[in-house]
């Protein structure tokens, strides 16, 4: 049984019924339409995102779905996942994005503990040029954010 | 942004509130980043930070909510600096659900007691601080060696920087310095005559100390001011045995109560040092005592029978009155009848389970009944004495519990303020001191009485702030420790949830699952337990103590006992390997193990703090007022300047003193040293080959033994040279027999004689006379006439 999904740019993937149904959103649109043999369309989708989506998907096929607090708490990522998320930041965060909007938890969590490990350990202006964010504080509003953080510094 | 951390809606609070699994409007454009679809003020934020024009940042594509769940993922440290960077990141983390979400993140699940109530930021902050500092486990580490024995019982007062440490074996109680590892010198008997002779039970607070003899007697002794002031006293009645447990109620401060082997419980007033009431417990030892703050008096006994009795201590007649005495004379069973007595039965009637530990949970009125012997713990309503329910039965399987603990009174007060004196968290921020003050607040309040009814557990909490009440229901945890070395974890609020759907079906009968479950936590069977806020001790009978936190089950720390490899040490002795009891706050800990007590400090922070603090305020009395202080030190110098002069004159003074007895005594001799020494020079003398001219010499001490007869009289020698004198004066036909001897030595000529015999005091000798023996005896000559 397979599953045929449209992206955004009007690429056509078939996929089978068990990869498309680790997107939460897939599944209860499945549910809902019951079996048709239209494609589902994914406006907010790329070709590209989406070929990567369904190879994580397709990965991941036999891992249990668990709620399990461990699970969430463990910050490693797995081997695969880290090679899978070596792409370029627009890519990404159109993972992220995707995975968020298609509900994909396992695969959202992947993605934010991969920016997390981006941010974590480093000085703001290291995070403002690792992501090109123009820095809109104040003098005023920076000192005051060091005072803040003073507790930070001798640890 | 202002978070009540106790609404309803806190706990439920899932980290899925920010995750939108679908959104709901319809998306036109497809490369539209999703940003401001969401929430209408953040449009605004991206706005202002969007990059100008040479690089796209591609992070602000992600909403708020997706922003949110990555810091969610962040430590402390890394999540601060995230907020320093822009506008639009600092918005999120300024939003405290953001930190708690890091915080469920971190350790799993929300805390079942706040160490902070303010913020999840402060929460977040600290706990995961104290993990590290307790993780790590460096600082301060002391073995103190008191030499009393092996010790049963200690109390801690950290911010008096005070202990004592006492054995049963000996009846001893010393007194430390947790942070120094100093030990008093002056120890606390509880015998009057340092019989050392071993006590039952001990039970001490900050200022006193009560023995329960084994003999039945009940000695208090008071920790003074200074040492002078310790006195022991002896309570005026006794018990048929030997005293088995001792309580110090809360409620009542000049109330003791005592339970014995005869399995009466007494009732003890401290400034009469009387006993005004006992009651009937059971025919076996006593073996714990507690007094609730609802005015219930349980005992548990050596045959696994547990008695209550409902007896307001605080309102008891403080007097032995005379129904008291009628009633001893007539039949003492009617004593005990006069306050109703209820009583549970051994859950186990064919084995033996001496009741090991009973905890009271004032919130629900229940009894936690801990039997040696047995897997699970007992709840039984205190009213009823109906058994409610038993739970552990399913974590503790192969082995028995062997301690229990609960942190009903360990209220963890954080006194590092400094730690998190953020002013933009804090938008109220107090001063330390206030604080500090609040916190002394907080500290109070678990300690008042809590409701005394079933029904005034709701009125009471519609009277006290709601806050704290909501917080102590939710928040009580129960430890079991069993003899394979397994801690579990019970959340009390859980439990009452638990009997309440037991209640309702019956059939449907779960085992009430553990809040967390350490197993294996020891290699030993666990001998006690310690349980706060924050962390779990659990103290072993290896020796071993080892902490944890309780939220997510890690394992932090392990402190041993570090005995060497070969020391001649029995480690099958209990008394010696196991840890007897546990004393932690914020960062510090005491444990007594075997014979030594264990401190240990992981706070160089705190140190500093207290160093800093101390600084400050004895800076601040001087510093107020300096023209006082340079006045202070003018004076202490003036005075140290005019003691020293003084001190100096005094010397000159008693050296000249010194000097002048020396010339007299030579050097200090006492008279018969002296006339030793002027005969022994005599007799060196080379002249005086004659026996009549040596006569003479020898017979210079005359005078003295004219003078003290009775001193010399033992020397029969004496007597001898005495007689020779005689003789030898009378040959000579001396006129003068008082002055003649003096003379007589340094003569060689026998002319010369009478002339310094008329003349004893005389400062000149005769000019042949110039050696030095000569002087020696003309010294000698003076004195026998100072003499007369």
């Amino acid at each position: 049984m397979s599953v045929r999904l449209l992206s955004s740019d009007s690429e056509d993937f078939t996929v089978a019924k068990e990869v498309a149904e680790r997107s939460m959103l897939i599944k209860n649109m499945l549910e809902d339409v019951g079996d048709n043999d239209n494609p589902i369309p994914l406006p907010n989708v790329t070709a590209k995102i989406l070929r990567k989506v369904i190879e994580w998907c397709e990965h991941h096929l036999g891992d249990p779905v668990t709620n399990d607090e461990n699970e969430r708490r463990n910050t490693e990522i797995d081997e695969w996942d880290q090679k899978f998320m070596e792409v370029d930041q627009e890519t990404l965060f159109d993972i992220i994005l995707a995975a968020n909007y298609l509900d994909i938890k396992p695969l959202l969590d992947v993605g934010c503990k991969t920016v997390a490990n981006m941010i974590k350990g480093k000085t703001a202006e290291e995070i403002r040029k690792i992501f090109n964010i123009v820095n809109d504080l104040t003098p005023e509003e920076e000192a005051q954010i060091r005072k803040e953080n003073e507790w930070a510094e001798d640890r | 942004m202002s978070f009540d951390p106790t609404s309803p809606s806190d706990t439920a609070l899932p980290i899925d509130i920010t995750y939108t699994p679908a959104p709901t409007q319809p998306i036109t454009e497809l490369d539209q980043p999703q940003h401001g679809s969401t929430s209408p003020d953040d449009s605004s934020f991206t706005g202002t930070a969007s990059p100008s024009g040479s690089l796209p940042c591609h992070v602000h594509q992600l909403s708020i909510e997706l922003l949110a769940r990555i810091f969610a993922r962040l430590d402390p440290v890394s999540l601060s600096v995230a907020a320093a960077t822009c506008h639009y990141w600092r918005h999120i983390i300024m939003d405290d659900v953001c930190w708690k979400n890091a915080f469920l993140d971190y350790f799993g699940k929300l805390p079942y007691r706040r160490l902070r109530s303010d913020t999840w930021k402060a929460e977040y902050i600290l706990r995961t601080h104290l993990v590290r500092k307790w993780d790590r486990g460096r600082g301060a580490n002391l073995s103190i060696q008191p030499k009393i024995g092996s010790i049963d019982c200690t109390v801690v007062d950290y911010q008096e920087s005070f202990m004592m440490a006492a054995s049963h074996d000996q009846a001893v109680a010393v007194q430390c310095n947790p942070s120094t590892g100093k030990l008093d010198r002056h120890r606390f008997y509880g015998w009057e005559d340092d019989m050392q002779l071993p006590v039952g039970v001990i039970k001490m607070d900050s200022h006193r100390i009560f023995w329960g003899l084994t003999s039945g007697y009940l000695n208090m002794t008071v920790r003074g001011k200074n040492l002078s002031r310790h006195q022991l006293k002896s309570f005026s009645d006794f018990h048929q045995g030997p005293i088995s447990a001792l309580c110090l109620p809360k409620l009542a401060h000049d109330i003791v109560l005592s339970g014995g082997d005869d399995g009466m419980i007494r009732i003890w007033h401290i400034p009469s040092l009387t006993s005004i009431e006992q009651l009937y417990g059971s025919t076996s030892r006593t073996t714990c005592l507690e007094a609730t703050v609802d005015h219930h008096v349980v005992a548990g006994f050596d045959n696994g029978m547990i008695v209550i009795w409902d007896v307001r201590l605080n309102k008891l007649n403080k007097v032995p009155s005379q129904d008291d005495e009628q009633d001893d004379n007539n039949e003492p069973e009617a004593v005990a009848t006069r306050y109703q007595r209820r009583w549970i039965a051994t859950p186990k009637m064919d084995q033996n389970t001496p009741v090991q530990s009973v905890t009271y949970y004032p919130a629900q009125q229940w009894l936690l009944v801990v039997y040696t012997g047995l897997n699970c713990v007992y709840v039984y309503d205190v009213h009823t004495c109906q058994c409610i329910t038993t739970f552990g039965q399913q974590v503790h399987t192969l082995g028995t519990i062997s301690a229990s603990t609960s942190d009903l009174d360990t209220r963890l007060s954080f006194t590092d303020s400094s730690l998190l004196d953020c002013p933009a968290v804090f938008a109220k921020k107090t001063s330390r001191s206030q604080q500090q003050k609040k916190k002394k607040a907080d500290e109070a309040s678990p300690s008042q009485p809590q409701p005394t009814g079933p029904s005034d557990g709701k009125l009471a909490a519609s009277s006290t702030p709601p806050r704290p009440m909501a917080l102590a229901a939710q928040s009580v945890l129960f430890a079991t420790g069993d003899t394979l070395g397994t801690v579990a974890l019970w959340s009390l609020p859980l439990l009452a949830d638990h009997v309440n759907s037991l209640a309702e079906h019956r059939a449907t009968a779960q085992p009430l699952p553990p809040y967390q479950l350490l197993r294996g936590l020891h290699q030993a069977a666990i001998s006690t337990l310690y349980l706060d806020s924050f962390k779990l001790v659990a103290g072993a009978d290896d020796g071993w103590i080892r902490f944890a936190d309780p939220l997510t089950g890690q394992f932090l720390h392990a402190i041993g006992h570090k005995i060497p490899r070969h020391a001649p040490v029995d480690r099958s002795d209990m008394s010696v390997m196991r840890v007897k009891t546990l004393v932690c706050d914020e960062y510090r800990g005491v444990a007594t193990v075997g014979h030594q007590i264990k401190t240990w400090d992981f706070s160089q922070r705190f140190v500093h703090d207290r160093r800093r603090l101390l600084n400050k305020k004895s800076g601040g009395s001087s510093g107020a007022s300096p023209a006082l202080r340079d006045h202070l030190h003018f004076e202490i110098k003036q005075d140290l300047l005019e003691s020293q002069h003084d001190l100096a004159q005094e010397r000159r003074a008693h050296e000249r003193h010194a000097k002048h007895v020396d010339a007299w005594t030579m050097g200090g001799m006492s008279e018969e040293e002296m006339v030793a020494y002027a005969m022994m020079l005599s007799q060196e003398q080379p002249s005086g080959t004659e026996s009549f001219d040596e006569s003479l010499t020898t017979a210079a001490p005359s005078p003295f033994q004219s003078s003290q007869p009775v001193q010399d009289a033992m020397y029969s020698e004496d007597e001898a040279l005495l007689q020779a004198v005689l003789a030898s004066l009378e040959m000579q036909d001396s006129h003068r027999p008082d002055h003649s001897s003096p003379g007589l030595p340094q003569i060689d000529d026998l002319d010369q004689w009478p002339t310094i015999g008329s003349t004893p005091s005389t400062s000149s000798p005769p000019p042949q006379d110039t050696d030095d023996d000569d002087a020696e005896l003309q010294r000698i000559l003076k004195l026998s006439e100072i003499e007369k």
